[in-house]
């Protein structure tokens, strides 16, 4: 039995460390409504084939796919930012 | 019983091995070799891995510096808004902030809390951040602000990290490849060495053993053991020749002495049995006094010559007017001359000063005037000149109207005891002219031998006497 709780402290201690750890969280989907936003904001006279990248981001992060949907929203602003 | 024995001999053996000039310098080309792969690696590791840290704090750099600005410009807000535009634009995801207040609270960025490795003021870092699950690592600034506020930015180093994996990786192969390079290098040396060394060490041990007649093999490469070799092929050639001149001057002293020894041993035997008075007996012993006075000179003669061969007498050294020695010959040997029909013609300078020993040069000029004598017909002449061709150049020349000297005589005339057939008749030892030569060169000199007259039915004999007055 000693093996066994010396087993569960080691899984516990590296949970506890894994808590610890500091996340990123800039790939949720708050995060992409928040760029979705910032597109709306302006991308209104953005060309149309930066709008539909935005919005086949949108898409991605509503079907789950969150990160894929953050690029593709990243890249859009990208673009309407340099074309303005 | 001899277990021990035979240990301490392996032990032996090792430490010879380890010792041995071949081993140390297949040890030296594997440092090197392998310091080199070191410099080399290290160069690749600080133009790839490097450049890329480098690359990455250089960007965190310029992040920091413009939200610093944007700090001074609009305080937290300010910040709050421009890490939002950054974050919106980062398509390849590396970027990471986090601006927090006096409290500790999260105000801006992509990363849910404060690292516990960035506490320290501007400090840099290399933590670890979780990004869906997974934990990658990043490279953190804590930036301060003021009123309390700390601003970090970080950028994800898994590209970094990846490609370090991977040169570390490589590295360690490429070590272990070139660590057995060096191994097989320097035991290919090591034997390489051994094997040109063989020939020379064989050859050592065989003259050591008494086989004067061996020579060190060359090979046809021409390299520093071929250099050697000759060394020590001319070095023993000259041993030889040293060897065979002893031995000759050993035979040629004992048959050269034997016969007047002999004869005189002889004579006072034949005085003791038979003279018929005292008178004879005493004229018996006179003779033998005389005979044994000539012994004595060679012996002598012998002497001077190997004096003169040590270069002993060059500690002696001192400035001599070099005419003087000169006037002093021609006056002993031109009534010498005169008493025999002869004429003795003399040409030099007033003044010749040299540096040397001036009474082996004066010895020297009487042996060669002596020669001129023995072999210059009555009614011939004898000239003695000298000059000073160059600076720091002595020559003193005797010509006589003798028969000469073959030129396969003169190749031997300064060995001991050496005569040419027309001179066996005639009185000497055979060491004149070996003395001459000896002084010759104990004046850093040579003696050259030619025709006085070249084409002349009697050639002559001109002996030229070059001496360096800075010897």
């Amino acid at each position: 039995m000693p093996w066994v709780c010396a087993l569960l402290l080691l899984i516990s201690s590296a949970a506890g460390a894994q808590q610890a750890t500091p996340r990123l969280i800039s790939d949720s989907p708050e995060y992409c409504a928040e760029l979705a936003g910032r597109f709306a904001a302006i991308g209104a006279e953005a060309p149309s084939h930066l709008r539909a990248l935005a919005d086949e981001g949108q898409r991605l992060c509503a079907e789950g796919q969150t990160r894929g949907g953050i690029a593709k929203l990243r890249r859009a602003l990208k673009e309407a930012q340099r074309g303005e | 019983m001899a277990a021990p024995a035979e240990e301490m001999g392996g032990w032996r053996d090792i430490g010879a091995y380890l010792k041995s000039a071949g081993f140390r310098f297949a040890l030296l080309f594997a440092v090197l070799f392998l310091a080199a792969i070191l410099g080399f690696a290290l160069m690749l590791w600080w133009g790839t891995a490097g450049t890329l840290s480098r690359q990455i704090d250089d960007s965190i750099r310029a992040d920091a510096i413009g939200l610093q600005e944007a700090w001074r410009g609009g305080g937290a807000s300010a910040v709050k808004e421009a890490i939002g535009e950054r974050l919106a634009v980062d398509i390849d995801d590396h970027a990471i902030y986090l601006l927090v207040d006096n409290t500790g609270q999260r105000l801006s960025g992509n990363l849910d809390r404060w690292p516990g490795a960035a506490d320290a003021p501007g400090s840099w870092s290399a933590d670890k951040v979780r990004r869906d699950g997974v934990v990658i690592p990043a490279r953190l600034h804590h930036v301060p602000l003021n009123q309390g506020h700390r601003l970090l930015v970080g950028r994800d180093a898994t590209d970094r990290e990846k490609l370090r994996a991977l040169l570390s990786e490589a590295l360690l192969w490429s070590f272990a490849v070139a660590v057995a390079f060096a191994l097989a290098g320097a035991a290919a040396l090591r034997r390489a060495l051994a094997d040109r060394l063989r020939a020379a060490s064989l050859t050592a041990g065989a003259i050591a053993a008494g086989d004067l007649s061996r020579r060190v093999p060359l090979s046809t490469q021409r390299d520093e053991f071929d250099q050697l070799g000759e060394s020590m092929n001319a070095m023993l050639d000259r041993i030889d020749q040293l060897m065979a001149g002893i031995k000759g001057v050993s035979d040629s002293i004992a048959h050269d002495l034997r016969t007047p020894i002999a004869r005189a041993r002889m004579r006072l035997e034949n005085a003791l049995l038979s003279a018929p008075d005292e008178e004879s007996l005493r004229a018996a012993m006179e003779t033998t006094v005389s005979d044994l006075d000539g012994i004595s000179r060679v012996f002598q003669a012998l002497l001077r010559i190997a004096e003169a061969e040590a270069g002993a007498r060059r500690a002696a050294f001192a400035p001599f007017d070099l005419a003087t020695v000169l006037t002093d010959a021609a006056e002993v040997y031109g009534a010498l001359a005169e008493e025999r029909g002869q004429h003795l013609e003399t040409n030099w300078p007033e003044k010749l000063h040299m540096v040397g020993d001036r009474d082996m040069v004066l010895q020297a000029i009487a042996n060669l005037l002596d020669n001129a004598v023995k072999f210059t017909p009555e009614g011939g002449t004898i000239r003695l000149s000298a000059s000073a061709p160059a600076r720091g150049k002595r020559e003193i020349s005797v010509r006589d109207e003798g028969p000469g000297l073959a030129a396969e005589d003169r190749a031997r005339a300064g060995e001991r005891f050496f005569r040419a057939d027309p001179s066996r008749a005639l009185p000497g030892s055979g060491l004149g002219l070996s003395l001459v030569k000896a002084v010759a060169a104990l004046h850093g000199g040579e003696l050259r031998l030619g025709d006085a007259k070249a084409g002349a039915e009697k050639s002559g004999l001109e002996a030229k006497l070059v001496l360096s007055s800075r010897a």
